[in-house]
């Protein structure tokens, strides 16, 4: 099992939660478990072509899973994987 | 050197007032200001260069007396950032001139990237909202803010610090963390720090340093070639 971070715009799917623990050996699989778990939330981190959106990055292990293996990089058990949205506030 | 470089910092809000002050406490000693914003009242708590005799003045004009009452060389330029005309204003920048990106516009963030890696400017860039904090920055050579996110978000998915909220001391640790990564770079630091996007998860006191590898087919490739590279002209005595 994974913990997968949750930035603060999309806690609204995951009761607030910041943290949660999602099985899944690749990411593709995480992604699709975590939608399971918390319906919605897969739309905002993916497009309607399955693939991450190009203002949000995957980190597996603080590693951008674009250099890795993309959806299809491995996640073990006990790895931390963070979902980062771009942000643009600064008023 | 910090206080050789010229220093330019574009916004002079959340982020930009604590910049700012960082950078007067790393020891930048030229610094220019570009803004075209008026002091508001609601401004007061966080952006801490400015009182309640200051409302209704230019923030870049307030900001660089304060720095000149300080002993650094300041100046105001109150001008409207626009994407558009960045690239002329970067261009126009000494070589070895520090931009920190300060604004909460997310293509004005984007097109600062672009020019300072096409100028071979070093470019420092954050934004923060709610508790949470990015910075970045970004030198000749290393992976630029396209490489980690390659475009920006939609309007409609991004929240504002208005529409989102941002907590003062959230906003004022990623401006002064901005300055301290122009102050690492500027002293010689740029292999460690330059080109990983750093997470500050205020909420949980956490900073996390994700990433920092150049994207193949990034649009600063080009730039990134040797071949793009300027020569430097000696100067011989």
């Amino acid at each position: 099992m994974a913990t997968v971070r949750i930035p603060t715009p999309l806690r609204k799917y995951t009761q607030g939660k910041e943290e949660v623990s999602v099985t899944g050996s690749s990411v593709r699989e995480l992604l699709a478990n975590l939608e399971s778990a918390h319906p919605g939330i897969k739309e905002r981190i993916c497009d309607e072509a399955g693939a991450v959106r190009r203002f949000v990055n995957v980190y597996v292990a603080d590693e951008d899973i674009r250099f890795l293996d993309n959806l299809d990089t491995a996640v073990k058990d006990g790895d931390e994987v963070s979902i980062v949205p771009a942000i643009a506030g600064g008023r | 050197m910090i206080a050789d470089a010229q220093c330019v910092v574009l916004g002079a809000g959340g982020l930009g007032c604590p910049a700012l002050l960082g950078l007067r406490m790393a020891g930048a000693r030229r610094i220019t200001i570009v803004d075209h914003d008026r002091v508001e009242v609601s401004n007061l708590h966080r952006q801490v260069l400015y009182d309640t005799g200051d409302v209704g003045a230019p923030k870049a004009e307030v900001a660089a007396r304060w720095l000149r009452r300080h002993g650094v060389e300041a100046t105001a330029r109150i001008e409207r950032l626009v994407p558009e005309g960045t690239d002329s204003m970067i261009a126009a920048l000494d070589d070895d001139a520090i931009v920190l990106e300060c604004t909460d516009a997310p293509a004005l963030k984007f097109a600062c990237n672009d020019a300072c890696v096409r100028h071979r400017r070093t470019l420092v860039l954050g934004a923060a909202i709610g508790l949470r904090g990015h910075a970045i920055a970004v030198v000749p050579g290393s992976a630029c803010y396209r490489c980690v996110f390659e475009a920006p978000p939609p309007g409609e998915l991004v929240p504002s610090c208005v529409e989102a909220g941002v907590l003062g001391t959230a906003v004022g640790t990623t401006g002064m963390f901005l300055a301290h990564l122009a102050a690492a770079v500027a002293e010689g630091h740029a292999d460690a720090v330059a080109g990983r996007l750093f997470e500050l998860a205020l909420g949980s006191g956490i900073v996390r340093a994700l990433g920092g590898r150049p994207r193949p087919h990034c649009s600063c490739a080009t730039a990134r070639s040797p071949s793009h590279r300027r020569p430097r002209i000696a100067t011989v005595c």
